[in-house]
C-alpha cells in the first residue's frame, strides 16, 4: 500500500456551521432571548476631554421600570480593562477621554425603559483643553489623557548604516504619505449576554474574537477566580479587530452579577460606531535610497500614529508596522521609527493588519515613484528587491523557507503585461484608465513574543471523535480548517470529526483570533492533539489485532493492515477497550511559533516564525470629470504556504479586495461627525469587480501540512495598488487616503494630457 | 428614544382628506417610509399621527391622460421604473429612478415622498422640472396644481400646507425624437446619496439645431430650478463642444450665484461643470 494521498486537507470541505446559518437557525448574540433578562444600556460621553463634576441618576432610578443604575463605584473589582495596557475603565472615574467614554450603565425591564430611564441621567462636566494630534499631543505642555504621559510608545528598528548609504544612493525619493481613521463595520454590531448559573458562575455569551482574554477581565472587573467566570462565544459576524476589545462584555456581566438576572445588551450601529475602536490613522514620512539599477540600499521611515483615548492594541500595531515599514523587499541600511501617542479621538485598536495596510500604501508608493524616476517597469523595481531564501528583514532576521513574494510577482506577471495591452482606451475626454501593483509580507502570529495555542481531541467511548478549541471562529473559517487538519491526521471525513470551540468552560485557550494566526498556531496545536491521538489508536490496535504497529495505518473510522486490509479494528473497539485498560483518550495539544524577542534598542530579533507573501494588480478608471474611481479588474495572487481549503482562501481574498477598495477609495471616519453607515461608505457588490484570486503554495516547513495564514494578507495589497493605479492613470499621485471624489478629481485638475 | 405615534390607514382618500381636516398639524404622512421610518428610529418624527397614505388608489395611477403623464405620489420607484408608459414619455426619470439606493429602497420608496422630502440630492427633482411637473395637492375642501419648483422652497422645506396631500405629478410627456441624459456623482456606486446629479432633455431639428433644451441640476442650487442661462446659450444653435463647454460654466456660475462659495465649492465647481459637459454630449452626440 502506497502512502495515503490527502483527503482533508487542500479540500473545499464544507464550512462548519453553514447549514444552521443558511436555515437561519444560527443564534447570534442579539438574538438570545432568557427569562427575566433586562435590558443593559450606556451612558457614554458627549465631550472630548472633560471632569465629571457632578452626576446625578435619582431620576433616572425613579423612572417606571428602571432598575438600576450603577456608575464605577459599583464595580466590586477592578476598573481596569485593556489587553496590552489596562488603562480603559469600565465605567469612568473623575473625567472622560473622548466621546464615547462610557459613564454609566442602565438597567431597565424593558429597552424601551432602559432608554427612558437613560434619558433622566444628568450630569456636569467641567471641560478641558482636548488634543486630537498626535504631534501636537507630545509637545510639552499638551492637554494630559493619561498621568503616565501621552507618549505609549516609541519603537525604533535599526541596522546598518542608512547615513552612509542614502549618500551614496543615485536616487532618494522622500514623501509623506497619510491614512484616516477607519471603522471596521462588520455586519454584526457588538451583543451579549450573562447571567448567574446554578453554581454562581457568571456566564457571558458574547460576539468576540478571544473569549479567554474577555474573561481574565470580567473576572478581574467582578472580583472572582477567573473559574467563577465563563464566557462562551456566540456566533459571530465579522469583528476584523475590533471585537478583540472588550466591548459589551464587561457591561452584561455587571449587571447580571450586581442584580442576579441576566441581562442583554445590543449596540446600535451608531453605539457600535461610537464606541468602538478605530483603525490607527498614521503620518508615514518615507525616504528611499535607491541605486540606479532599482536596487533599494536605505530606508528612513518615521511613523507617528494616534492611538486616540486608550491604548488598546497601540503597542502592537506600533511594533508591526515598524517591522514591516519595508514591506517584501531586502533593504540592508534602515532606520525606523514607530511613535504613538494618546490623543482625545476614539480609541483605535487591532484592525485587520495592525498598521500593515497603512505602510504598504507608503512603501508601494515609493516604489512606483522610484521606478517612475529610474525608467523601470514596477513589476521589474518589485522582482528586482523581492526577498528570497537567505535575505535578511528589518530585524535582521535571515528568511530561510516559503519566500514566496518572487512567486506571487510572476503569477501576477501575465495579469500586468495583459493590462498592458489595453492601452488603446486609456483615455477618453472624460476617463483615464491606469493600472498599479500593491505587494506584501505579513508576519504571522503576535510580534516577538509567545503566542501559543492548545487544543484537545477526545475519543468517546463509542468511537466518536471531538475537537476541541479556544479558538474564535469569526467567520473567517477557523473551525471548517482546524477540522480539516484533525481529519487529515485521523483519516477520517472532517464532517465526522465534533467541534466544541471558544467555551472558556470547556476549551483551553488557543490565544486570540487575530494577526492571521489561527491556521498557523491553533493548527499546529491541534495537529499535536491529533498526532498523539492517531498514535494511541495505532498502538492499541496493534495490540488486539496482535500484528506488527508499522502495518497499521488510519482509514475512514477503522484502522487497518496494509498487509491484509480484509483485517481492521474500528476506533469505537479501540476506544472500548482503552477505557477498560485506563489508557486516555483525551489528549492535548500545543504550538508555540518560534520567535525571539526584538531588542529594545535596536529592534533586532526574530519577531515571527513566518511570513505570508503577496502582490495584487488592479485596472481602474478615473473619471477626471467627478473623481469618482471605478475598479475594473483585479488579480490577487498569495503566498499561503499550503491551501488547506482553497474555496475559504478565495473567499477571504475576495473580502480582502473589497475591503481594500473601501480603505483605498472610500472610508474615511471623522471623530465626533460619522455617525454611522448613512455617512460612512463601504464598498457594496457594485463596486467590487470580479477578482481572479491566485493561490500560490510556497510551503511553510513549520506550518500545519505547510500553511501560514491568509486573513489580514487579503487586505493589504489592494489599497496601495489601486493608488499606484489612479497615479498611474493621472501621472499625478495621491499620498492621502482615501483617494475620494475630491482629491482625485483635485489630482486629475493636473493630470497628463492624454 | 423612538418617536411615540399613532398609526392610522385610510381605506379611502375621502377618509384620510377628512382625517387630516381634523388633525393635519399633527399629522406626517406615509408613503415608502425610506425617509419618515428612519426619523422615526432617530426619534426625530414629532406628530401625533402617522397617516399610512401608501395605498390609496388615487396615489398609485400611472397613466396618459389628456396629454399629461400622470405619476401617483405613492407610486414606488421600481414601479415607475417599470411602467412602459413611463419609459415612452419620460425616460430621463427612469435614468433616475434607477440610481436610487438599492433595490429594497426602490421597492418601497416613492416619488411623492421623494419630492415631499424635498432633499437637495433627491434624484426624483431634477426630471420632474425639466419635464414642467406640476403636483395635485388636495385638502377635503381644496385642490392646487403647483410646480415642482414652488412645491420645493429649499433644502428639507416644500410649500406643502398641513392637511393637504400630494396626489400626483402631472409632467409633460416628451416625443420619442427627444433625447435625454441623466448624470450623477456618488460615493459610491450604489445605496449612496447623490453628491450631485443632472438632468437634461433636448430636442434637435433635422438642421442639428438644438429646438428644446431643459437641464436641471441636483445638490446644486438651494431649491429646484431649471439653468436657463445655459439652456439659452444653446437654444437655436448647433452645440460643439466649445458651446457646451460654455454652458457648463453658466452652470456653475448659477450654482455659485445662488449658494455663494463654499468649503465644497473647490470640488462642485468642476464637478458640476463635469456633470453638465457629459450630460450634453450625451445629448447631441450622433
Amino acid at each position: 500500500m502506497k502512502e495515503h494521498a490527502q483527503t482533508a486537507v487542500g479540500v473545499n470541505a464544507t464550512r462548519v456551521g453553514a447549514r444552521s446559518r443558511l436555515l437561519g437557525r444560527v443564534q447570534f448574540a442579539a438574538d438570545m432571548r432568557m427569562d427575566g433578562a433586562v435590558t443593559v444600556k450606556a451612558l457614554r460621553s458627549d465631550r472630548h476631554h472633560a471632569l465629571i463634576v457632578d452626576l446625578d441618576t435619582s431620576a433616572a432610578e425613579k423612572e417606571p421600570g428602571c432598575l438600576a443604575v450603577f456608575t464605577f463605584k459599583d464595580i466590586p473589582g477592578r476598573n481596569r480593562l485593556g489587553i496590552i495596557n489596562k488603562d480603559q475603565r469600565l465605567l469612568a472615574e473623575e473625567k472622560v477621554r473622548c466621546v464615547g467614554d462610557p459613564i454609566a450603565l442602565v438597567v431597565g425591564e424593558t429597552p424601551d425603559a432602559a432608554e427612558a430611564a437613560l434619558g433622566k441621567i444628568r450630569i456636569r462636566y467641567q471641560d478641558l483643553p482636548a488634543v486630537f494630534d498626535p504631534e501636537e499631543a507630545l509637545r510639552p505642555g499638551a492637554p494630559q489623557i493619561h498621568e503616565e504621559g501621552n507618549l505609549l510608545i516609541r519603537k525604533v528598528v535599526k541596522r546598518g548604516n542608512p547615513e552612509g548609504a542614502f549618500q551614496q544612493a543615485d536616487l532618494i525619493v522622500e514623501r509623506v504619505y497619510t491614512t484616516p481613521h477607519v471603522e471596521h463595520a462588520y455586519i454584526e454590531p457588538d451583543a451579549g449576554l450573562a447571567y448567574i448559573d446554578g453554581d454562581g458562575t457568571v456566564v457571558v455569551y458574547a460576539s468576540t474574537q478571544n473569549p479567554h482574554y474577555d474573561q481574565k477581565d470580567v473576572a478581574s472587573l467582578l472580583d472572582l477566580d477567573e473559574d467563577h467566570v465563563r464566557v462562551i462565544q456566540t456566533a459571530t459576524g465579522g469583528g476584523f479587530g475590533s471585537k478583540l476589545d472588550m466591548n459589551v462584555q464587561g457591561f452584561v456581566a455587571l449587571a447580571a452579577y450586581l442584580l442576579g438576572r441576566p441581562a442583554r445588551m445590543v449596540y446600535s450601529r451608531e453605539e457600535a460606531f461610537v464606541a468602538t475602536a478605530k483603525r490607527h490613522p498614521l503620518k508615514i514620512t518615507y525616504k528611499s535610497g535607491a541605486m540606479s539599477d532599482g536596487r533599494l540600499i536605505a530606508a528612513d521611515v518615521r511613523i507617528v500614529g494616534d492611538t486616540g483615548a486608550y491604548a488598546s492594541y497601540g503597542m502592537a500595531v506600533a511594533t508591526r508596522a515598524a517591522v514591516h515599514a519595508t514591506g517584501p523587499y531586502e533593504v540592508p541600511n534602515i532606520f525606523i521609527e514607530s511613535t504613538f501617542a494618546y490623543t482625545n479621538n476614539p480609541m483605535a485598536g487591532a484592525m485587520r493588519g495592525f498598521g500593515v495596510p497603512q505602510l504598504a500604501f507608503a512603501h508601494e508608493s515609493q516604489m512606483d515613484i522610484l521606478a517612475g524616476e529610474l525608467g523601470l517597469s514596477p513589476l521589474e523595481i518589485r522582482m528586482r528587491n523581492a526577498l528570497r531564501i537567505g535575505s535578511t528583514t528589518p530585524t535582521g532576521q535571515q528568511l530561510t523557507a516559503s519566500v514566496g513574494i518572487g512567486k506571487c510577482l510572476r503569477a501576477i506577471a501575465p495579469y500586468y503585461e495583459e493590462s498592458l495591452r489595453h492601452d488603446q482606451d486609456a483615455c477618453s475626454a472624460f476617463s483615464r484608465r491606469g493600472r498599479g501593483l500593491g505587494a506584501m509580507m505579513y508576519g504571522i502570529g503576535n510580534t516577538g513574543m509567545q503566542n501559543p495555542s492548545t487544543a484537545q481531541i477526545e475519543l468517546s467511548r463509542e468511537g466518536r471523535i471531538t475537537l476541541f478549541t479556544g479558538a474564535a471562529d469569526i467567520g473567517q473559517g477557523s473551525c471548517t480548517v482546524l477540522r480539516q487538519l484533525a481529519a487529515e491526521v485521523l483519516r477520517l471525513p472532517p464532517e465526522r470529526i465534533e467541534m466544541v470551540a471558544a467555551d472558556t468552560q470547556r476549551t483551553t485557550s488557543a490565544g486570540a483570533t487575530s494577526a492571521s494566526r489561527q491556521t498557523y498556531i491553533s493548527g499546529n496545536a491541534v495537529l499535536d492533539a491529533a498526532a498523539q491521538l492517531a498514535d494511541v489508536l495505532l498502538s492499541e490496535a496493534a495490540l488486539i489485532m496482535k500484528v506488527d504497529r508499522n502495518d497499521l495505518v488510519l482509514e475512514d473510522g477503522v484502522v487497518v493492515s496494509r498487509a491484509d486490509p480484509e483485517k481492521s479494528v474500528s476506533f469505537e473497539r479501540i476506544a472500548k477497550r482503552a477505557h477498560r485498560t485506563g489508557i486516555p483518550l483525551k489528549w492535548d495539544g500545543y504550538f508555540d511559533p518560534e520567535t525571539v524577542p526584538l531588542d529594545p534598542e535596536t529592534g533586532a530579533g526574530k519577531p515571527y516564525a513566518t511570513y505570508a507573501f503577496a502582490c495584487h494588480m488592479v485596472e481602474v478608471e478615473v473619471d477626471t470629470s467627478s473623481g469618482e474611481v471605478r475598479v475594473l479588474h483585479v488579480a490577487a495572487a498569495h503566498d499561503v504556504g499550503k491551501a488547506i481549503n482553497p474555496d475559504s482562501i478565495r473567499g477571504q481574498i475576495n473580502s480582502g479586495v473589497a475591503m481594500g477598495i473601501g480603505f483605498a477609495l472610500m472610508e474615511e471616519y471623522h471623530p465626533g461627525a460619522t455617525e454611522s453607515m448613512k455617512d460612512y461608505h463601504i464598498p457594496t457588490c457594485a463596486d467590487v469587480p470580479e477578482v481572479a484570486a491566485i493561490i500560490v503554495e510556497d510551503p511553510e516547513p513549520s506550518g500545519p501540512f505547510g500553511a501560514k495564514g491568509v486573513g489580514e494578507p487579503a487586505l493589504i495589497p489592494t489599497a496601495p495598488a489601486i493608488a499606484n493605479a489612479i497615479a498611474d492613470a493621472l501621472g499625478v499621485r495621491t499620498f492621502d487616503l482615501p483617494a475620494n471624489l475630491e482629491r482625485v478629481l483635485r489630482a486629475s485638475t493636473t493630470a497628463k494630457p492624454c | 428614544m423612538k418617536s411615540q405615534f399613532t398609526y392610522i390607514r385610510s381605506e379611502s382618500l375621502e377618509q384620510a382628506l377628512d382625517f387630516l381636516a381634523r388633525n393635519g398639524p399633527e399629522t406626517s404622512l406615509l408613503a415608502g417610509g425610506t425617509d419618515l421610518m428612519i426619523a422615526i428610529r432617530n426619534g426625530e418624527m414629532f406628530s401625533r399621527y402617522v397617516l399610512d397614505i401608501s395605498r390609496l388608489p388615487e396615489a398609485r395611477v400611472i397613466q396618459l391622460s389628456e396629454g399629461r403623464l400622470q405619476i401617483g405620489a405613492a407610486a414606488t420607484f421600481t414601479e415607475i421604473i417599470r411602467s412602459s408608459v413611463v419609459q415612452a414619455s419620460a425616460p430621463v426619470l427612469v435614468s433616475a429612478c434607477k440610481c436610487i439606493g438599492s433595490t429594497q429602497i426602490r421597492n418601497a420608496g416613492t416619488l411623492g415622498g421623494n419630492v415631499a422630502n424635498a432633499s437637495p440630492a433627491a434624484d426624483g427633482i431634477p426630471p420632474l422640472v425639466v419635464h414642467r411637473a406640476r403636483a395635485l395637492l388636495r385638502t377635503a375642501s381644496t385642490e392646487r396644481l403647483v410646480p415642482v419648483e414652488e412645491l420645493v422652497t429649499g433644502p428639507y422645506r416644500t410649500s406643502i400646507q398641513p392637511g393637504e396631500v400630494l396626489i400626483h405629478f402631472l409632467l409633460e410627456p416628451v416625443s420619442a425624437t427627444y433625447r435625454h441624459s441623466f448624470q450623477r456623482v456618488a460615493r459610491r456606486r450604489a445605496l449612496a446619496i447623490a453628491r450631485m446629479s443632472v438632468a437634461a432633455i433636448a430636442s434637435l431639428g433635422t438642421d442639428g439645431i438644438v429646438t428644446d433644451l431643459r437641464l436641471s441640476p441636483g445638490s446644486v442650487t438651494p431649491a429646484p430650478c431649471r439653468m436657463t442661462a445655459a439652456e439659452n446659450h444653446l437654444l437655436g444653435k448647433r452645440p460643439d463642444s466649445e458651446l457646451i463647454r460654455e454652458a457648463a460654466e453658466m452652470v456653475s456660475l448659477e450654482m455659485i450665484r445662488q449658494s455663494g462659495i463654499r468649503h465644497s465649492t473647490e470640488y462642485k465647481k468642476p464637478a458640476v461643470e463635469g456633470l453638465v459637459v457629459k450630460a450634453l454630449t450625451e445629448l447631441f452626440q450622433e
